[in-house]
């Protein structure tokens, strides 16, 4: 039950978009530039990076509702979003994503712990400026996201079809702030 | 020395915003939202809570800047200021406890608590 009163049925970062339009405007603004525009990382790959860092911060939807995303558009390969997940280190990924995936970690834990040896360790891999940019930033935004949808204890959907929907229209129409019907 | 290149000539987020401008819009209509209405929450009362959350996420400089910027709106002098870091948790506790948001002039009522 949401702290707050809140659209009824609607879950997550979608209520709150509803009940608070000029903040949510922004916020989906934000969101569809980190992990839609274009960047030296995928689609599916940013995905994969605030799916990991919502699961960190234990934040049920944004983690299920980015793992399908991701799973959508790695399309053939989206088994390795799950494996990234329960240990990205194991994960069929590029070691340039693990190391990106490692940084993306301290930053939800505690930013100042990046070192430049966990920079140097990703540029060693081909990481880029942008790379270890967006991955931060990703990281960053993630960990406000989470805990702005987990502060007001949002509506979380338990059916993983709902997701899987939820996932199909995040990877295909971006992210289109929702409006009220 | 950040870990890439920005210009070293702006400081914190705003090289941030220089370094990647598309993300500038977004970021600062949000700021904006947040931080520049008095429905609720007053401003100073907003740059409060952003100068107390910065200080529980050991983040200097954004802790510095919202807790001035705080200072100046809530009507603050310096003395007041040179107090906040001892009395900011029980700060918080009044303005923003479980009575919720107050009104400015209790704000001016409790500042004479200190």
């Amino acid at each position: 039950m949401p702290h707050i009163p809140l659209p009824e049925g609607i879950p997550g970062i979608r209520s709150l978009a509803l009940q608070y339009p000029e903040s949510g405007k922004y916020l989906y603004e934000l969101v569809q530039i980190l992990l839609r525009h274009e960047s030296p990382l995928s689609e599916a790959e940013r995905e994969l990076i605030a799916a990991y860092v919502s699961y960190l911060n234990e934040c049920e939807f944004c983690c299920k509702s980015h793992a399908a995303a991701s799973r959508y558009l790695f399309a053939d390969a989206s088994g390795t979003v799950d494996l990234a997940l329960h240990d990205y280190r194991s994960a069929p990924i590029s070691d340039k994503l693990k190391s990106l995936l490692s940084i993306a970690g301290k930053v939800q834990a505690d930013a100042r712990t990046v070192t430049e040896e966990d920079v140097a360790l990703a540029r060693s891999f081909g990481a880029v400026d942008r790379d270890i940019h967006d991955t931060v930033l990703i990281a960053a935004t993630f960990c406000m996201f989470n805990r702005y949808v987990d502060g007001l204890a949002t509506l979380t959907p338990e059916d993983s079809q709902v997701y899987a929907e939820m996932g199909e229209r995040m990877a295909t129409k971006g992210y289109v702030v929702p409006e009220q019907k | 020395m950040a870990y890439i290149p920005l210009d070293e000539s702006i400081p914190g987020i705003r090289s941030l915003l220089a370094y990647f401008p598309a993300i500038e819009p977004a970021m600062k209509g949000l700021m904006q939202t947040m931080m520049r209405q008095d429905r609720g929450l007053n401003k100073g009362e907003r740059e409060l809570i952003a100068a107390w959350v910065s200080h529980h996420n050991h983040c200097t400089a954004c802790e510095n800047i919202h807790g001035a910027v705080a200072s100046h709106l809530l009507g603050w002098d310096e003395a007041d200021y040179a107090k906040v870091d001892e009395r900011k948790g029980r700060w918080i506790t009044q303005v923003g406890g479980a009575a919720g948001p107050r009104p400015a002039s209790d704000l001016e009522w409790e500042k004479s608590d200190f």
